[in-house]
């Protein structure tokens, strides 16, 4: 019975699209999401403008305060936001509606995440959290920035709880069936949110009592592991999340069908398992950690590279696949078969030839003696402009041309289709500039996080400068990048035709091979990401606690 | 149905197998680190201390044949060490005092040896004498310059050192006891002062007694 | 490319010389990363084995029972702290390792594990789960130096592998007694 009314829900939600409460969510989500983008953008202006020696910032609105809500607002706000809107409307649709429980969840999180987030933000307006986005001691921001971290955590893992119930439940209820692959990567994305984020609420939980001054030194070897086991789990949780649309989405856009089901969940499972200890290629030029530990852990890092060479391979047979059907032929020549007038599916593509070279540059950067040539230059800005900023950012921009419609129950005219075209097309071309400039100049050795100096007119900080103009060129470019798709968003969630959208999920192949029933058990995914989590790190915490240096107290470098 | 014999008999070979395989791994159940192993064959095999020329802490040069005739209660140590061997040699200090007099320089000669050459000159090794009130004559301290004959004295009394980073090593340590001809004849824990103290003293006693 | 010749392919690779130098030079790699993938390369290897050899198994093993022990004597073995010395310094105990992992206990590991049932699977991870937190206290509490070729942290970062590894293990059984995979799949 039970089942029965389930699968007319089922129905009725695939019939009807989205019901309304469940919209409500996913639409709050998105515009925090891309009001975020909108201060953020133009915060990222003002540091492009500095740095190429353009703009001088105020006393009271440093490049340093700007650096650091420039990188909350980006890499905290709008992904998170973004990510969890997103997924939130896929269980939705995947999943028959969400249980009231559930959606009260997503409401409370999003409360706990909203309120966490002002209590960072106005230290960092008064200039008392200017410890830019990777937290780490012993620069110490006012104990507020670090309570309103605790809180977007908390508030992320309601959300997380939330999906984790709604998938139980909807797997009780639909025994012997395979969940919903949109659903399998919320469940994997989810996982990885709440046992990434479990390092750095242990460190913000010991950086609290320290910035209050409870304790007077803080050991910094073992915060800034647990900030990276958290840092760079967040940056392949928004890998996941794009890894998605391009597995599910994208092949139904195009006309296709998605590549293998099994080989899918497996590269979502392995993904899952290997992530959190990879954190460790950020801290290769770190002290203590004995180099033969350090070789370990880039291997192990570097292993991440194989499910994404899976991927390239599976996306790029999908994309053949369909075009042949259409009549592609030669060995490039079925390119053209492709939709690239369509947003939908050309920023994606884009965002997808983006990690080529970012993924290349990842490899090159996790090589310890590479490393020490790259670190903290502005390379590794570029590094990340190029895989976050173009990578996962059209993705998600993609996203939002098809989701923000389904969501508010309106259509994508071929007008706003146009001006997504363009957005794309205008978003590449600022980040080719800036990311491109920065690896260059990077390499050549000018520094990340630095404003504008010319080090008493020294040569080698002078010859930077050229390059240094491209950051303003490609800043001003994304500025609008920015302003247009924040247009689109509010016209297509606001003022478009009413009309119905579909959420997109492609089909398997036809004779497409059953997926073995191991995929579903994520209890055992589960103890083999503790396991490697647990072997990956027991050598340096036991270090670093074992044999620590004595403690620093708070500084404030600002 | 016939009863399957192969599995009774499979699991009695197994765990006679695995039996035989620990009685064999910890020499008879009585070894299972690789140090009481160690201790437990340098005391069976009774190894003979091999030529070595020593340098010691008054700058004097002479062969291992220098303590002909005597005990010599050795230690293995270097001076920049500031773990273990403060301890060992402290602990060292006791044994000697716990010692009648009588004995000390004529039946007996204290020795510890330093396996880092490089640093311990005979001035840090001097230096390093007066840490423990060692006279340097009945308690020396002294260094083995040619590598080739330390490696050859460590291996032989099975001293494992390993150097780590900032120019510390890390060792095993424990008393070595060798008699008036040469031969090791026993290995003590450097922890139980009394007990070693107590040992030596027997030795000497029934050495005189003869 | 079949279990067995990956499995042979892990075996080849862990016994290459700086492969294998670089996983022993840490304590904690060489008892909780290298040994298990000699199990693993040996599992992998199993099948090919029992496709061979069917007739050996069924009669030897019927039970699972003196496969699972030999599985057991073996993992036993290579806990005391001086085969993980001797491994390192006598070599025809480093033989003796790359040959009994693999063959004395993956390939009985897998032929016995079909053919235990439930109640013992689970009693085999509690013991083990148990000997690991026995191991992993007797590792960090040990005083002096059980190993002569690794340093006092890297004992303690193996008794806190072992510690580690037990929790996993428990939340596996408390996973497996809390969630009925039938409510599921």
């Amino acid at each position: 019975m039970e089942a029965l009314k389930l699968n007319f829900q089922d129905k009725t939600n695939k019939a009807l699209g989205i019901n309304e409460e469940d919209a409500l969510i996913t639409k709050t989500y998105m515009l925090v999401a891309f009001t975020a983008l909108l201060i953020g953008g133009t915060l990222g202006l003002l540091q492009g403008l500095n740095r190429a020696g353009l703009l001088e910032l105020p006393v009271w609105f440093n490049y340093y305060q700007v650096l650091t809500a420039h990188g909350l607002l980006l890499v905290l706000v709008l992904t998170a936001f973004f990510t969890i809107g997103y997924f939130y409307a896929a269980m939705s649709h995947s999943l028959g509606g969400l249980l009231p429980k559930v959606r009260k969840m997503a409401w409370i999180g999003f409360g706990m995440k909203i309120v966490g987030f002002v209590m960072a933000v106005i230290p960092i307006l008064l200039n008392q959290a200017t410890v830019m986005f990777t937290f780490y001691p012993p620069m110490a921001a006012s104990p507020w920035f670090y309570i309103g971290l605790v809180f977007i955590v908390l508030g992320v893992w309601m959300c997380a709880f939330g999906a984790f119930i709604q998938v139980a439940n909807w797997r009780k209820n639909n025994k012997g069936q395979h969940l919903p692959i949109i659903s399998y990567f919320a469940t994997g994305v989810f996982v990885l949110l709440f046992f990434g984020s479990v390092p750095v609420a242990i460190e913000v939980l010991y950086i609290i009592p320290w910035s209050i001054g409870w304790i007077e030194t803080i050991n910094v070897m073992l915060a800034r592991t647990l900030f990276w086991a958290f840092g760079h789990t967040l940056v392949n949780i928004w890998y996941l999340t794009a890894l998605s649309a391009w597995y599910v989405v994208v092949p139904k856009i195009i006309g296709g069908r998605r590549f293998s089901d099994t080989l899918t969940r497996l590269v979502i499972i392995l993904l899952v398992i290997m992530n959190i200890p990879g954190g460790f290629h950020h801290q290769i030029v770190d002290p203590g950690i004995a180099e033969s530990v350090k070789y370990m852990h880039v291997f192990m890092s570097l292993a991440i590279g194989f499910p994404s060479l899976m991927t390239a391979y599976a996306m790029f047979s999908v994309f053949e696949k369909t075009a042949r059907k259409k009549g592609g032929t030669g060995i490039f020549a079925w390119f053209k078969k492709l939709p690239w007038g369509d947003v939908r599916f050309l920023a994606p593509m884009i965002a997808m030839i983006a990690f080529i070279p970012g993924g290349a540059g990842g490899i090159v950067q996790s090589t310890n003696q590479l490393n020490q040539v790259v670190h903290n230059t502005l390379w590794v800005v570029g590094h990340f402009h190029l895989t976050v900023g173009t990578t996962v950012v059209l993705t998600f921009f993609g996203i939002s041309y098809w989701l923000i419609p389904y969501v508010s129950k309106r259509v994508l005219t071929p007008k706003i289709n146009k001006l997504g075209v363009i957005t794309t097309l205008i978003w590449t071309a600022g980040m080719s500039f800036m990311a491109i400039a920065m690896h260059w100049v990077g390499l050549l050795g000018s520094p990340r996080r630095t404003s504008y100096t010319t080090y008493a007119d020294n040569a080698t900080a002078l010859s930077w400068d050229p390059y240094l103009m491209f950051l303003a060129v490609g800043g001003t470019l994304l500025m609008i990048g920015v302003l247009l798709q924040v247009y689109a968003v509010v016209h297509l969630m606001f003022f478009a035709p009413k009309g119905e959208t579909e959420f997109p999920i492609a089909d398997v192949e036809d004779n497409a091979s059953k997926t073995p029933m191991w995929t579903e058990s994520w209890g055992r995914v589960v103890v083999l990401l503790l396991l490697l989590v647990a072997m990956g790190y027991v050598i340096p915490l036991v270090e670093f606690i074992g044999n620590a240096p004595p403690g620093s107290p708070p500084f404030q470098t600002w | 149905m016939k009863k399957n014999w192969h599995t009774p008999f499979a699991l009695a070979l197994v765990l006679l197998f695995g039996l035989s395989l620990f009685y064999i791994g910890t020499d008879g159940f009585k070894a299972y680190t690789a140090e009481t192993a160690r201790v437990n064959s340098l005391i069976e095999n009774q190894p003979q201390f091999p030529e070595v020329t020593f340098e010691d802490s008054k700058g004097r040069v002479y062969p291992v044949s220098e303590f002909d005739g005597k005990y010599v209660f050795i230690t293995f140590m270097y001076t920049y060490c500031s773990t273990v061997c403060p301890i060992l040699e402290m602990n060292m200090g006791q044994v000697y005092s716990q010692v009648p007099e009588e004995y000390i320089g004529e039946d007996i000669v204290f020795l510890s040896i330093s396996f880092d050459p490089e640093r311990d000159d005979p001035v840090t090794l001097a230096e390093y004498t007066g840490h423990f009130n060692a006279d340097g004559d009945t308690w020396r301290m002294a260094r083995i310059n040619d590598q080739e004959e330390l490696d050859s004295l460590l291996e032989e009394f099975g001293v494992v050192v390993i150097p780590y980073e900032n120019g510390d090593f890390a060792h095993n340590s424990a008393f070595y006891l060798v008699d008036r001809e040469g031969t090791l004849i026993d290995v003590m824990d450097y922890t139980e002062i009394g007990e070693a103290a107590e040992r030596v003293n027997t030795i000497l006693e029934n050495d005189k007694g003869e | 490319m079949n279990q067995f010749t990956a499995g042979l392919f892990l075996l080849i690779f862990l016994a290459l010389p700086p492969v294998a130098n670089l996983l022993e030079s840490i304590m904690v790699v060489h008892m909780h990363m290298q040994m298990p993938l000699l199990v693993i390369a040996g599992f992998l290897m199993a099948k090919l084995v029992q496709e061979r050899f069917p007739v050996f198994f069924e009669n030897w093993n019927s039970n699972g029972v003196p496969g699972i022990l030999l599985f057991i004597i073996i993992m036993v073995y290579w806990m005391i702290p001086r085969t993980m010395d001797e491994a390192l310094t006598v070599q025809s105990v480093a033989i003796f390792k790359y040959i009994s992992l693999p063959f004395l206990a993956g390939i009985p590991l897998r032929d016995s594990w079909k053919k235990l049932g439930d109640k013992s699977k689970n009693a085999l991870i509690i013991s083990f789960t148990v000997m690991f937190f026995a191991m992993g206290l007797l590792y960090i509490m040990s005083p002096e130096q059980l190993c002569n070729n690794y340093l006092i942290i890297e004992q303690i970062t193996l008794g806190w592998g072992f510690i580690t590894m037990a929790a996993c293990a428990v939340v596996y059984l408390i996973y497996s007694a809390v969630v009925d995979p039938s409510d599921y799949v």
